[in-house]
């Protein structure tokens, strides 16, 4: 019995380790302000939008301060259609005729969040058809599941496409794929402007480039360097169409797949590690503002867009939270959901040391407590310095192993 | 002897039985009715699409119910029990307490496995119709969640009504409560694939728990 109490103490410990520290969050969380910055040609330095206070202050990178409509005109590959409006917008730039559709062709978001990986996934694809008759994408008809083969399945009748799926199994192996895939990346949506497929990694960590091109496979194999290991691929599919994907590598390297001959190009990127830090890419046809956000810091990156070469870098320290306070209450905490995945599991994290001088308070007022009684308990004694406000609370609520 | 006390279980519990039976089939059968009709008015593919791309569970409204099962038939085999102390009548059998409890929510156990057997069994065939294994298998990772917080239900039933004294009681409803509430943080499909093991090992404790009610009740705490 005395190890049942023991269980039930620690997991009221647990409960309250969990519930107390989310309490205390939900009374005193503060928004986190980081603020916008992209990079301006015109001035060479970043142009930063951020909030104080609630109010808004437009400067560069050199501390120098700007009105709204200021602010609009060194940055006219964000506001272009406002400088539009006002008959503002240069004809060209840098040499480079501009116009609105011009910029909205060349401008692309790219934003990489770790919980866009680390979720569960159902391993079925739409292969669309990459130059449909139509000028809109359509549904394929079938999903393909792809293991050591590739197989088309009709949701309608639940039978596979045993022709269909031949032939891409062959062309699949002709070109090298050893399958189960590792790593399968796609836009399955026919809200897009065309189709490029699904880009892979295979059992033998090649790439591959997979499309269905007038109802026929098209395959290619993707060069990479062998240390290169993948963590993750976006399909762009973006207007401009000068590059296929995004590749993260697991060490936080970017690359894109450009459309001339499948070289790999690699983008300057601050340092970056996928399981836990956001990525932004804001490109335009001069620049592409890299930013990678992290608990601790926002760094962004100007890269030319052309030459890929860093231009200059901006970095924003995130002021930490107060969390002194906390951390001297709870000696620990536990979640179970995190903004970097999208699965619920126990994560346990350790506040340090600086909740001793409180646990040892509260353990000597249950000493003196217990000692008048005459009644000690050597294991809530024990969790009470180790777990601190949290044992205390459980010995209120469930009592000690001494008296069951 | 045990045979008796099951008898008893069973007067207690048919009532039960017999709605949450009828109430899972005809939840079921409308679920798979509306999924039919999807189906029919949109086609296959688009409802795959809705499952595999934008992370949609069609069969959501299943969420509590094996919760209520779990709370219902714990409260129809456990409140007669304290209804006037009578639970003291029961552990007066020539047997040990222990026994006794096993016995009793052993039975229960049963009943909600066979119950939640049943109807994980009905909608995995049922989807196997319309989808492919993958979206099934992610289909009854969803629900493993739901299904294990109906034997948690039942358990925490038994472990706070079996407990003697108001004191203990709340507590002890205050933790079961904050357990099953860490079974329903989620609504994206397959969130708790990771926890097979946490939920086996507290499956497990709280089952043992409700031993430490009885033993309390042994040695007499008032």
């Amino acid at each position: 019995m005395k190890a049942l109490k023991t269980l039930q103490i620690i997991i009221t410990i647990l409960m309250l380790s969990w519930l107390l520290p989310w309490v205390w969050k939900l009374a005193t969380d503060k928004p986190q302000n980081n603020p916008f910055v992209y990079y301006s040609s015109l001035i060479n330095s970043f142009g930063i939008r951020s909030t104080i206070n609630e109010t808004t202050l437009l400067t560069d990178a050199r501390d120098n301060s700007y009105t709204q409509t200021q602010f609009d005109s060194i940055l006219p590959m964000v506001y272009y259609r406002q400088l539009a409006r006002e008959g503002q917008l240069p004809d060209s730039l840098h040499g480079q005729e501009i116009n609105q559709r011009i910029i909205a062709r060349n401008n692309f978001f790219y934003r990489y969040r770790p919980s866009d990986k680390n979720q569960p996934l159902i391993p079925l694809y739409a292969l669309f058809e990459s130059m449909p008759k139509r000028i809109d994408l359509e549904m394929p008809g079938d999903i393909m599941r792809l293991r050591k083969k590739p197989e088309f399945i009709n949701p309608d009748t639940g039978n596979s496409n045993t022709h269909k799926s031949a032939r891409f199994a062959i062309e699949l192996e002709k070109n090298g794929f050893v399958g189960p895939p590792s790593l399968i990346a796609g836009n399955p949506t026919t809200r897009k402007s065309y189709d490029e497929g699904y880009v892979i990694v295979d059992q033998n960590k090649n790439l591959f480039h997979l499309k269905m091109v007038n109802a026929r496979p098209y395959v290619a194999k993707i060069e990479m360097p062998e240390d290169l290991h993948l963590s993750w691929i976006t399909v762009t599919e973006y207007p401009t169409k000068t590059f296929y994907c995004f590749l993260i590598s697991k060490d936080g390297r970017l690359f894109t797949v450009q459309t001339d001959g499948y070289k790999l190009k690699e983008i300057p990127t601050p340092s970056f590690d996928p399981e836990t830090d956001n990525l932004l890419i804001m490109g335009n046809l001069f620049h592409w503002n890299i930013q990678v956000s992290t608990n601790q810091r926002q760094t962004t990156y100007a890269v030319d867009a052309h030459s890929f070469k860093l231009v200059n870098q901006y970095t924003f320290e995130t002021l930490p939270p107060k969390e002194w306070l906390q951390s001297s209450i709870f000696p620990f905490s536990i979640n179970f959901s995190s903004a970097n995945d999208k699965f619920i599991f126990p994560r346990i994290k350790f506040n340090g040391w600086t909740h001793l001088p409180a646990s040892v308070l509260l353990l000597l007022g249950y000493l003196a407590l217990q000692y008048r009684k005459k009644s000690w308990c050597p294991v809530t004694t024990i969790l009470l310095l180790v777990t601190g406000i949290y044992g205390l609370l459980a010995f209120l609520l469930v009592g000690d192993t001494k008296h069951i | 002897m045990i045979k008796a006390l099951l008898y008893k279980e069973w007067l207690k519990t048919r009532w039960f039985i017999l709605g949450a039976t009828i109430a899972g089939l005809l939840l079921q059968n409308w679920l798979f009715m509306k999924t039919g009709r999807s189906l029919r008015l949109v086609g296959a593919e688009h409802i795959w699409d809705v499952i595999i791309n934008r992370n949609q569970f069609l069969f959501t409204e299943l969420k509590y119910l094996p919760l209520f099962s779990g709370a219902l038939m714990g409260l129809a085999q456990f409140l007669p029990e304290i209804t006037n102390r009578r639970i003291k009548l029961t552990f007066h059998l020539p047997l040990r307490e222990k026994t006794i409890t096993a016995w009793m929510v052993g039975y229960g156990i049963g009943v909600l496995l066979l119950l939640f057997i049943l109807q994980t069994s009905i909608l995995a065939v049922g989807m196997s119709v319309n989808f492919a294994p993958e979206i099934v298998a992610n289909g009854l990772l969803t629900v493993m969640p739901w299904y294990v917080g109906g034997l948690w239900a039942y358990l925490a039933c038994a472990f706070v009504a079996l407990e003697p004294t108001w004191r203990q009681r709340i507590p002890n409803l205050l933790v079961t409560v904050a357990l099953l509430r860490t079974l329903y943080l989620s609504d994206f499909p397959a969130a708790y694939q990771k926890m097979p093991v946490y939920l086996m090992a507290l499956t497990i404790v709280l089952t043992l728990w409700t031993w430490l009610s009885v033993y309390r009740f042994k040695i007499g705490r008032q």
